[in-house]
């Protein structure tokens, strides 16, 4: 394919392609790599002192540390969390439930016992991945070819199949793009996406015990993340005296109705309501992770042009 | 149809496949080697052993597997009557259950996680024993699956310290009836759960948790107890490998890397000698001293140093062993690297390496290496592999496989083919080349002209479009998918950024669309309930993220939707509201009015993915109305993993939602052609017509493509029998 580009255009792709090895590649895996610790600090944020040292208090401590969780215009729901890193280190939690047997109650967290939120674990996690992968890159940052960079990039963002060339980089591949799955992008995903965790789940997770002193028999309470937004997600349950005689079908948006069997009872929701409250240090991080794919993404794309150099 | 007659032929054409490792394991009886490699393929490999202690490796099977990076491989069972079978885990969730003897896929499950490894296991269960495997990932739980139903059994959770797993390794006990699993944590708990027989309840929780101190700080990558006295414990991290007392957990010993040199894993290879491999596809044999062997009575007490032998592939070594010099230059990235002990049959201690290059290297590790091995020497060469075999070795022979229109251009050396389409209706195979020509050809005679006529003998009248500059990506033949579009229209899309729309029959350049401002992806027909306008349009999609309509009657662009900052992923409709759906890898969702060309909303999230979900809805209930469309003819098939729009297996964030997301996954395996082989199995329900079809694949993205003819006997016999007169054949 050589013989249609002209010869001249060839030598100008040959010295653009080696500047953006020798010169940008670096400097874009440095910025890369300040971003990425940037958000994965944020995301870690704690009021703890984390090393120990009185001097070492990471961050600016404790000024957006607790969060107002109320349902508008009622007082079914009053409360606060304070979130640090991945836990929710505290809450104190007033229901009046006009559906459940005790209709006032009142549960804490407290910071022995946190509740994990885990998609922010493992958006950390996968931040880790990404960060190593940069520093890994970076330390051995003599690219005698586009391989190596172009393997970098895909691990870290959706990118796709590698093929074993020389020259040729950026396999900028359609089908590989279609699997919105690396580290990056996953991250993201598990921080814009809420869970959806069947109530039965929740029940049996464990999750429950952690709401002290313990949430009354038909109440299930649940913490997510819609991306900036801490959910928390009340149920209602009743205890049905003879089984179902045909199980509804589970809709996605409406749990209400739904019918399953737990300790050899079966139990129907009765009904259900969330509450939120934006956290903004989330928000940050979404911004830095957003930032960090599409400069990814554009270095990537930079690759891309360069696919027409010949490879055999 | 009949499947069972159908016998495919691979033209795999004259350049090896790209197969880059990405793991690798041996079955129990050492006879067979299995690599993933990072486009979803699995490779079978024989090992055999000579009386004189020469191993060879052979390649025997290429199995397009997944659609994703494979990223673990575990044997199912060991029994004497089924060593063959494998599990596959893929970056998607996939897990696939393969008979490697015919590579036939026995069963699939998706469980939702990028799964980081697979250790199988049994239980005794009465007599019998039952299969399972352990699995953990990007997850916090540790999951007990069926080896042969590969359905979840139980999960292991840790309460109180959960976080990812980051590596663990099954063992089994001296004088235990079950297995337990040693896992270390991202946070570096320890935790070990016992691997109960019975399933009673859908959680187990461990038995045992510490805190490694020393791992805290730094990610374990591999963990490995002692099987030999079973009283120590090796964990490989990045930087340092350490040694601790399996009765107690006391920290015995640690070793730092090479400088810029980060471990990757590593196992017991005698009682007293461990084995551990770097980054850079080097592995290091380290005597250990008589202090760190708890339980291990040796003559030579005392010794308290670590000796060391390198095991690595030198420059120079390699290239005595490889004929080719520019391959040993390509280096290896990330090898996947495997330490095997026969458990039957000659008790061989063999590392394996996999390389990105696709090479498979097996080193031998006798005894007299471990007995002699010496202070470490930083000159040392190392000792290179007993034996290295790559795909390509086999295209080195004297016969080089051949492509299906190799010998068209008798002149010089073959333009490898970078995407072709197969016309049934006119039994013709449209080729579009490296080097920017469009062949069209008529598929049968083109088999004849290849494979049985002598070479110089003339080929067959053939059309060459010429026209694109560079690479010609993707094509299209529209009325093939719909009777809509004109029967003359061909569209072919290439590297130069052009899409062009050529009449078929005369072989003119009808138009070049200069629109898209990167690399041609993908050609697609827009869907039938769509505004008549619209109806005449093909949709592209280009490497600048933006995605056209292409009036082809009107030789017109009607709409460019071009601000997409990531790759366009799917692309779906909404015909009744005049909406163009684009969805991109970072999970952000564009509506485009088609008439218009305005965009509509830009949204991410969860938003996002109730609107892809919404166009999928009105889909079902359009295809409802409308059954004909099924056609699966075989291109469209096999296209699931080549190069155009894979819809179904794109929309990964989208599928856990979706309900229909088993059968889809059970889709993507079952389009998996063994193409070493003579296995007909899966291809019968695509086939109709005559008795010579051709479908076509990729191993990787910018490799050429394969050609597999099949030839249906069966319909053959049908033809010859109700063939009286000469049929008018195209």
């Amino acid at each position: 394919m050589a013989e249609f580009v002209e010869d001249e255009d060839m030598k100008v792709l040959k010295l653009e392609f080696e500047w953006l090895l020798r010169e940008h590649v670096p400097k874009v895996l440095t910025q890369l790599g300040t971003i990425l610790q940037e958000c994965s600090k944020c995301l870690r944020l704690t009021s703890m002192p984390s090393k120990g040292a009185t001097g070492e208090i990471q961050g600016e401590v404790r000024p957006q540390d607790y969060f107002m969780l109320s349902t508008p215009n009622s007082d079914t729901l009053k409360g606060y969390v304070a979130v640090e890193g991945e836990n929710i280190s505290k809450a104190d939690l007033k229901f009046k439930l006009p559906k459940a047997s005790s209709s006032g109650f009142r549960v804490f967290i407290r910071e022995r016992l946190p509740w994990k939120l885990k998609q922010i674990q493992d958006a950390i996690n996968y931040l880790q991945l990404a960060i190593e992968k940069v520093e890994e890159t970076k330390a051995n940052c003599n690219f005698s070819s586009g391989q190596e960079v172009s393997k970098l990039l895909k691990t870290e963002i959706a990118s796709g199949l590698l093929t074993i060339n020389n020259k040729k980089s950026c396999s900028n591949s359609p089908t590989g793009c279609g699997r919105n799955n690396k580290f990056l992008a996953k991250g993201k995903t598990r921080l814009s996406l809420p869970d959806k965790t069947p109530v039965l789940d929740m029940l049996m997770s464990g999750n429950q015990k952690v709401f002290k002193p313990g949430l009354p028999d038909d109440v299930v309470a649940y913490f997510c993340l819609n991306s900036d937004r801490l959910v928390l997600s009340i149920y209602t349950l009743t205890t049905l005296p003879v089984p179902p005689q045909s199980s509804k079908q589970p809709q996605e948006n409406d749990p209400v109705g739904q019918t399953f069997e737990y300790n050899s009872k079966w139990m129907e929701i009765t009904s259900h309501f969330e509450v939120d409250c934006s956290i903004p240090r989330l928000s940050d991080s979404m911004l830095l992770i957003g930032a960090a794919l599409r400069l990814c993404q554009q270095l990537k794309d930079k690759f891309a042009v360069f696919s027409v150099l010949p490879s055999r | 149809m009949s499947s069972s007659s159908v016998v495919p032929v691979v033209l795999w054409g004259s350049t090896p496949p790209s197969h880059c490792i990405s793991c690798i394991i041996t079955t129990y009886n050492q006879k067979t080697i299995v690599t993933g490699s990072t486009d979803g393929q699995l490779g079978i490999w024989d090992l055999r052993f000579a009386d004189d202690g020469e191993i060879k490796i052979i390649p025997r099977n290429l199995i397009f597997a997944h659609s994703a990076k494979v990223t673990a491989l575990a044997k199912a069972t060991d029994g004497w009557d089924n060593q063959s079978s494998i599990i596959s885990a893929a970056d998607n969730g996939e897990l696939c259950l393969w008979d490697t003897d015919d590579g036939i896929c026995i069963q699939t499950n998706v469980i939702a996680g990028m799964h980081l490894a697979l250790l199988s296991f049994h239980v005794t269960i009465g007599t019998g024993k039952e299969w399972r495997v352990v699995c953990y990932g990007s997850y916090s739980d540790i999951y007990v699956l069926d080896a042969l139903s590969l359905e979840v059994l139980y999960t292991l959770r840790s309460p109180s310290a959960t976080n990812w797993i980051s590596a663990a390794c099954v063992v089994r006990p001296a004088r235990r009836p079950e297995d337990v699993v040693v896992a270390v944590s991202l946070s570096g708990m320890l935790n070990i759960w016992m691997l109960k027989p019975n399933v009673d309840s859908k959680y187990s929780e461990p038995t045992y948790e510490q805190e490694l101190k020393q791992v805290t700080n730094s990610k374990a990558t591999g963990i490995c107890c002692n099987p030999f006295t079973q009283r120590s414990i090796l964990v490989v991290c990045a930087r340092e490998w350490l040694i601790y007392d399996a009765g107690d957990f006391k920290f015995l010993t640690a070793v730092s890397s090479p400088p810029s040199q980060n471990w990757m894993g590593g196992n017991f290879v005698a009682a007293d000698c461990v084995l551990i491999w770097s980054r850079d596809g080097k592995s290091y044999l380290y005597k250990l001293p008589a202090l760190c062997c708890p339980g291990f009575q040796d003559q030579n007490q005392g010794q308290f140093k670590f000796y060391h032998a390198i095991l690595s592939r030198s420059q120079e070594s390699f290239r005595c062993l490889k004929k080719q010099v520019n391959r040993a230059l390509c280096p290896i990235f990330d090898p996947a690297m495997f330490f095997s002990y026969g458990r039957r049959g000659p008790y061989y201690k063999l590392l394996l390496r996999g390389g990105s290059n696709g090479s498979v290297s097996v080193w031998k590790l006798n005894d007299d290496l471990v007995t002699s091995t010496k202070a470490y020497d930083a000159n040392a060469t190392g000792v290179g592999p007993l034996v290295s075999c790559s795909y390509a070795d086999c295209w080195d022979t004297t016969s080089t496989p051949c492509g299906l229109i190799d010998s068209l251009d008798d002149c010089g050396q073959a333009i490898p083919v970078s995407a072709s389409l197969y016309l049934p209706a006119q039994d013709c195979i449209v080729c579009g080349r490296e080097d920017g020509s469009i062949v069209i050809i008529s598929a049968a005679k083109a088999v004849i002209a290849q494979l049985l006529q002598l070479p110089g003998s003339g080929w067959p009248a053939h059309r060459v479009l010429l026209g694109h500059k560079g690479r010609v990506t993707c094509l299209l033949y529209p009325h093939d998918e719909y009777p809509r579009y004109d029967r003359e229209f061909l569209v072919s899309g290439g590297a130069d950024f052009s899409v062009k729309l050529w009449d078929i029959f005369t072989g003119d350049l009808l138009y070049t669309f200069s629109t898209h401002g990167g690399e041609l992806l993908r050609l697609t027909c827009t869907p039938p309930d769509c505004s008549n306008r619209v109806q005449s349009c093909i949709c592209s999609v280009a490497q600048d993220h933006s995605v056209a309509l292409l009036g082809l009657r009107e030789r017109k662009c009607i709409m460019l939707a071009s601000l997409h900052a990531f790759p366009v992923e799917t692309i779906k409709w909404r015909a009744l509201d005049d909406f163009l759906v684009v969805g991109c890898t970072d999970g952000s969702v564009y509506v485009w009015q088609m008439e218009t060309g305005h965009l509509d909303r830009c949204v991410s999230g969860q938003v996002a993915l109730n609107i892809l979900a919404a166009c999928d809805e009105e889909k079902k209930s359009s295809t409802a109305s409308v059954p004909s469309k099924a056609k699966s003819s075989l291109g469209r098939k096999i296209s699931h993993i080549t190069s155009t729009l894979p819809t179904s297996a794109a929309s990964a964030a989208v599928k856990k939602l979706r309900k229909s997301s088993n059968q889809q996954a059970s889709q993507s395996p079952s389009s998996s052609p063994r193409l070493s082989g003579a296995g007909a199995e899966g291809y019968g329900e695509v086939l109709s017509g005559g008795p010579l079809k051709v479908m076509s694949t990729k191993c990787g993205v910018r490799d050429p493509e394969i050609q597999v003819i099949m030839f249906d006997i069966e319909a053959l016999i049908c033809n010859l029998l109700t063939e009286e007169k000469p049929s008018t054949c195209w």
